[in-house]
């Protein structure tokens, strides 16, 4: 059935032709027949990589396989969300062990895109909690990966894009957890110098992150509120029920300027009083804080937003991002959340990650944000750093090639051998890729 | 309390067996498809630890009805889910699409509720919930076969209620409009009007545990639906629904 589809982004939309997965069987008839199709869960990623000709829906194959206590792993069937993982593993004192900034996201979505969360620097991406998953290939045979078997496929799957086959459940370890809230530590950055340091000094916390405020300029330019957090200790598994709000409808483009954006930044810099705050926070408020308001992908009106996230190898970090900063302030066009963290190494080849700063921006779509996309792109590559293909609607050949360079080499090598027709395509692919 | 669900493996009988399932019910599942009813089974007693029993089942097969009912009499509640939307012009031409649509929307409905209904109604104790449809409160051009079918069973549903009153039995007709489900992937849903599985789930148990008589899904169609059915007939046959 053909659908208006985007993604989280709402732009690009397309038309395509969508079926949703009951049973493996159907998905192996699917394959058979189409070319150009890729999978596609809760459509959480914000440009064009689950966007297709066709497109296999994933979110009504959401079953639970099995529970090993002693292991700590839970099987799930790709379709499955970290939501549904959290609502059976807080309960009996698990959580996830690698969780990006929202739990709207499927499994199968996960390790197609490597997704990192706050603990990246200490516990990695999500390959790090995926003992094994199964994956069907453009040949309809299905094949077991993990680091021991198939290992090559494993791999490059994650941060791979669906582009390699599909993948149907994984094996997933979960952490052992002794309360729902988190022992929060807030401290304020004056300039982008401290909260680099900051970074440094508190690099053994498994959470970090910081807001940023991208409108500031000159001696304040880069200034921040690192936030840390580790599990708490207090014994409380209690989930409480957690009330929703929503963007019922799109809000005109114009709410979102650059004087509401420096309002907010500063009432968001500015709420925190003292130098450090010290406090407990439900896990919810602090890892997905943008959940709890339901299609906030709204609040940039109908012409929809991109994010633009980059990573800078450490050494370049602080040059790169302060240039990046000074760009975006002159601009004008501040990010509403802009968000800083140091990265660790990363052992998937073909992901986004590695070791150095990574910061996020969103931006409503609009001429004059995309030319100031254009603009960053070019420090970027001047810098050595790549985008998140996850996040990226727009990016030209040119900076995908130098961000991933010889991964990518291998990738698309590896991806020639199983998949020789190319029957697994995004829009994405096309794009930058074939 | 037990629960039997016919249908089993459509969208929100998923979703309503695992609403169920996390309040600590029992679970007897029918279904056709015995993987997808293996995936459910293990599903439910993975997430909430449930006491749950899958049984393929084709509500075509009148052959296995004694069989069944003998098995699973002893239910707290039955909820008839299984429905089949077919289509209209094929089986205005087509005997088999015609049949089934009835069968599996009305007449096997009623056949294999008769039985538990009299179980019911002997033990002073039960629950019946049928899920019917707002295409059968008026026939439309589009898919009268269906909409009849649906209609029929509603009003079988409203007399079996009238009649079970006296005895304690509660009757639950459930009517949703559109929901996002795979009956549906075909056609293109009007977003504002359109359901989801976990939702309809949601108001259906709402619905047992108030022990309402007719339920809209989602609410407003019970308004929306009163409208179109005041349409005098000689406009409503010039449009084109």
């Amino acid at each position: 059935m053909k659908k208006t589809l985007s993604g989280w982004g709402l732009y690009p939309t397309v038309e395509a032709d969508v079926s949703y997965i009951k049973r493996e069987e159907n998905l192996k008839e699917i394959i058979r027949r189409k070319n150009g199709l890729i999978a596609r869960g809760l459509g959480r990623s914000y440009g064009d990589s689950s966007l297709a000709k066709y497109v296999v829906d994933f979110s009504k194959f959401s079953y639970f396989l099995g529970f090993d206590e002693e292991k700590n792993l839970l099987k799930v069937t790709a379709g499955v969300s970290l939501s549904e993982i959290l609502d059976f593993a807080i309960q009996r004192g698990y959580f996830l062990k690698i969780t990006p900034g929202t739990k709207f996201i499927t499994v199968g979505g996960a390790i197609a895109s490597n997704v990192h969360g706050k603990n990246h620097h200490k516990e990695g991406s999500f390959v790090s909690c995926v003992k094994s998953f199964r994956m069907m290939l453009a040949n309809g045979e299905i094949v077991n990966c993990s680091r021991e078997e198939n290992s090559e496929l494993f791999w490059y799957s994650f941060g791979g894009m669906g582009l390699l086959g599909i993948i149907l459940d994984a094996e997933i370890e979960l952490k052992k957890i002794n309360s729902v809230n988190i022992d929060y530590k807030g401290i304020k950055a004056k300039d982008l110098e401290e909260v680099f340091s900051l970074f440094e000094e508190n690099h053994s916390y498994t959470y970090s992150v910081a807001w940023i405020d991208c409108l500031k300029r000159g001696k304040y330019l880069g200034r921040s509120i690192l936030m840390l957090g580790e599990h708490s200790d207090d014994k409380n598994l209690v989930q409480k029920r957690d009330k929703k709000l929503s963007v019922p409808f799109f809000l005109p483009s114009f709410v979102l300027n650059r004087l509401s954006i420096k309002t907010f930044n500063s009432m968001y810099y500015n709420k925190q009083i003292g130098k450090i705050v010290v406090k407990k926070v439900n896990y919810n408020s602090f890892f997905y804080p943008l959940d709890s308001i339901l299609n906030w992908n709204r609040m940039y009106g109908k012409r929809g937003f991109f994010q633009y996230q980059f990573v800078l190898s450490k050494k370049e970090s602080f040059d790169g991002l302060k240039e990046i900063l000074e760009e975006i302030s002159k601009s004008g066009y501040g990010s509403f959340l802009a968000v800083l963290k140091l990265f660790g190494k990363e052992k998937a080849p073909f992901s986004f990650p590695m070791e150095g700063y990574t910061l996020a921006l969103d931006f409503p779509v609009c001429k004059e944000t995309l030319q100031l996309a254009t603009n960053l792109d070019k420090i970027v590559f001047r810098y050595g750093g790549r985008l998140y293909l996850s996040k990226d609607s727009r990016m030209g050949r040119d900076i995908f090639l130098n961000g991933y360079r010889d991964s990518f080499k291998m990738f698309k090598s590896l991806k020639h051998r199983v998949d020789p027709e190319n029957k697994f395509q995004s829009n994405q692919w096309r794009r930058l890729m074939e | 309390m037990k629960f039997l669900i016919v249908g089993a493996n459509s969208d929100v009988a998923k979703s309503l067996s695992r609403l169920l399932a996390s309040k600590g019910n029992d679970l007897i599942l029918l279904s056709r498809d015995r993987s997808e009813l293996e995936l459910q089974e293990n599903d439910l007693k993975t997430r909430y630890n449930s006491n749950v029993i899958v049984e393929p089942f084709d509500i075509l097969d009148v052959g296995k009805f004694e069989e069944i009912f003998t098995k699973y009499k002893d239910v707290d509640c039955l909820i008839y889910v299984a429905g089949y939307l077919g289509d209209n012009q094929i089986a205005l031409n087509s005997l088999e699409e015609s049949d089934r649509i009835m069968r599996v929307n009305y007449l096997n409905a009623v056949l294999f509720i008769n039985k538990f209904a009299l179980e019911f109604e002997e033990r002073k104790k039960g629950i019946i919930v049928g899920f019917s449809s707002v295409a059968g409160d008026r026939g439309k051009g589009s898919n009268f076969i269906y909409g009849s079918a649906k209609g029929g069973f509603a009003i079988y549903l409203q007399g079996l209620r009238n009649k079970l009153f006296k005895s304690g039995v509660k009757v639950i007709t459930v009517k949703p409009g559109f929901i996002d489900t795979k009956m549906t992937e075909n056609m293109k849903l009007p977003p504002m009007l359109t359901s989801t599985p976990e939702k309809v789930a949601r108001d259906v148990y709402g619905a047992i545990s108030k022990g309402k008589d007719i339920k809209y899904t989602k609410w407003f169609w019970r308004w929306l639906m009163l409208i179109i059915c005041l349409i005098p007939e000689r406009i409503f046959k010039k449009l084109n629904m």
